[in-house]
């Protein structure tokens, strides 16, 4: 079962929408906040929550691209490689990013403080290239900004 | 004010001063400066008006959708009042066609005007229940929603009779969670229903049954954004707006090589040439124009700058999204990246789609590291022959289409790849 806390947010959700089902993104979002991940054992309780079958949850958290099931990290740099940055700068941020942090993409820091994710079109392209920590979305500009972004997340 | 999660600030311009009247400047604009500039005027207006009136008026507007497909608006909610009610509304701000970024501005930086053309919209087509589903990665537009909502609901132009109308809406906004195809209408329905985004087979379309099963319009951010304006000006004036067949302000998302990147506003009649010389500056080191990719969806060369940004059949059409490659750019290294989008995109459903837009993306890359064989170069052919007509939605319609013109219009720059790869053997 989910501690207290987590429990209020996610019936908080699961009331919200006019139909309990609906909420499941919303759930798996504050799920994967609060544990940098979702958790196997997560899936059961939040099917009964919903009230819907186990293997529905399932094939829904596979299908998102959001959600990691594998890896918990407290941080997800999800790195835009579509056309757009991929032209205008998404190498020497990958490049950067693997220096500072001394991971490729896909990896998580031994800490599991940082896992780098590419991603596509991030939505933000006249500033490209582009990034995202959590819920942050920001624009690269050079390796001395970038650690200073970096350090800023405790 | 409460803060939001950091986005990059994003330049925005405009000739017209209507959608991005407030949205040009960078930060949210609350309830008391909609209020202030007239806000909500064109709701109580509505109100004074029938459903079927203000029906009639967006189709005279001849407002086209502007969330790709570029249809009539008004027809597609005459269509759905044809069936019986509940009926439900939709924003689609799914956003997520690699290029495209207007929707996201007018969500973070003028809510009301979107909420109050939902509310307009949800009356017309009698919804009393209207949803926003919202791309994941948009964070800050989806708390700003909810307190802009918040606000609204406050000063009573959200809930119950609304304004004294006898008018109910509740709005909910739904978040997304990374898959390109959840923007297609039937795939977010599904998603909005707590499922996986599995685009629906059309017909029946959503106006028939939609959401629950029951009567449902789909409408993009900046389609929605538009009504007010129909409304508060009337329908004759709006034709003034551009052309009087494609009337009304469009958002130009403008990328790559320019100077001057941002979301630009204008009136259709403007040429793709105007849109980066006049207004997005330029191209950086003013070199020449050599493609122009509207998202994932069209390629068009520099010989193509002088068509109007409209609607027509040989309009720039879809989103509006502008995307700019130079002489030094490599067209088929940016073909691989939109085959790459559409290989990590394709929702799996049908087999042709999932195995020809995989096919499609190691085709290009071999070709792009010079490993072709003559036999890759027809797999093309193939794939552009199988994936369209065995697909179930628009996804896998358009996945060859990019590609396909790109070999079309810049033929010597894939020879130059198989030359490459003769030399090489
Ligand atoms: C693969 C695919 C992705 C789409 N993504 C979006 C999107 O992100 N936003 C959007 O408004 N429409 C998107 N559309 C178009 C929608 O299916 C639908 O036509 C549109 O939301 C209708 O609104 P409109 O008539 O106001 O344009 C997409 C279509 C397809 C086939
Ligand atoms: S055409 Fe492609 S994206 Fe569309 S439903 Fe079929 S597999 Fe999914
Ligand atoms: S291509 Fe990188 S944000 Fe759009």
């Amino acid at each position: 079962m989910f501690e207290q806390e987590l429990l209020e947010k996610l019936n908080k959700h699961i009331n919200y929408f006019p139909r309990k089902e609906q909420a499941i993104l919303l759930c798996l979002h504050t799920i994967q906040d609060h544990y940098g991940y979702i958790p196997q054992e997560s899936l059961r309780p939040l099917s009964e929550l919903l009230g819907m079958p186990l293997n529905h949850v399932e094939q829904v958290v596979a299908f998102y691209d959001m959600f990691d099931r594998e890896t918990p990290a407290k941080y997800r740099i999800r790195v835009c490689v579509s056309v757009v940055c991929h032209f205008l700068g998404k190498h020497e941020l990958l490049k950067a990013l693997e220096k500072i942090l001394k991971i490729k993409p896909g990896e998580v820091t031994p800490d599991r403080k940082f896992k780098i994710v590419p991603v596509q079109c991030l939505g933000a392209c006249s500033e490209a290239p582009i990034f995202m920590i959590n819920e942050d979305t920001y624009k690269f500009e050079g390796e001395e900004k970038l650690n200073e972004i970096l350090s800023s997340y405790t | 004010m409460r803060s939001y999660p950091a986005i990059p600030e994003i330049y925005a311009e405009t000739t017209l001063n209507m959608l991005l009247k407030r949205a040009k400047k960078p930060r949210v604009h609350s309830i008391e400066e909609y209020l202030k500039e007239g806000g909500y005027q064109a709701l109580e207006k509505a109100f004074n008006m029938s459903p079927e009136e203000i029906i009639d008026w967006v189709e005279k507007s001849t407002l086209r959708g502007r969330g790709g497909a570029g249809f009539p608006t008004g027809t597609k909610w005459k269509f759905a009042v044809q069936n019986p009610a509940p009926r439900y509304f939709i924003c689609n701000a799914d956003e997520s066609e690699p290029g495209t970024f207007k929707d996201r501005i007018l969500i973070e930086r003028d809510p009301h005007l979107l909420l109050e053309g939902m509310i307009i919209s949800s009356y017309a087509i009698g919804a009393n229940e209207a949803f926003i589903y919202i791309r994941g990665e948009y964070t800050a537009g989806y708390y700003i929603l909810l307190d802009a909502i918040k606000e609204a609901k406050e000063k009573g132009f959200l809930g119950k009779n609304i304004l004294g109308s006898g008018f109910d809406l509740e709005i909910y906004v739904a978040r997304g969670a990374g898959a390109y195809i959840c923007g297609e209408e039937t795939a977010l329905i599904e998603s909005l229903e707590g499922k996986r985004g599995h685009p629906r087979l059309k017909p029946p379309y959503p106006v028939q049954v939609g959401l629950f099963g029951r009567p449902t319009v789909v409408n993009n951010v900046e389609t929605i954004c538009n009504i007010p304006f129909i409304i508060s000006m009337g329908w004759e004036e709006y034709r003034y707006i551009g052309p009087s067949d494609y009337a009304g302000p469009k958002l130009f998302p403008v990328s790559g090589k320019v100077k001057k990147p941002g979301v630009y506003e204008l009136p259709m009649n403007t040429t793709l040439r105007e849109v980066i010389f006049k207004y997005a500056g330029g191209t950086i080191g003013n070199k020449k124009v050599k493609a122009v990719f509207s998202g994932a969806l069209d390629c068009f060369s520099g010989e193509e700058l002088d068509m109007p940004m409209d609607y027509s059949p040989f309009g720039f059409g879809g989103t509006g999204t502008v995307m700019v490659f130079t002489e030094d750019d490599d067209i088929v290294e940016a073909c691989l990246q939109v085959a790459k989008f559409y290989e990590h995109e394709t929702c799996g459903q049908c087999t042709p789609c999932r195995v020809g837009c995989h096919e499609q993306a190691v085709l290009l890359e071999r070709i792009y590291r010079g490993e072709a064989t003559e036999k890759d170069w027809e797999g093309f052919v193939f794939i552009n022959r199988y994936i369209q007509p065995t697909s179930i939605c628009g996804l896998g319609a358009v996945a060859g289409r990019l590609i396909k013109q790109a070999m079309e219009k810049f033929p010597e720059e894939f020879e130059a790849y198989r030359k490459k790869l003769k030399q090489a053997i």
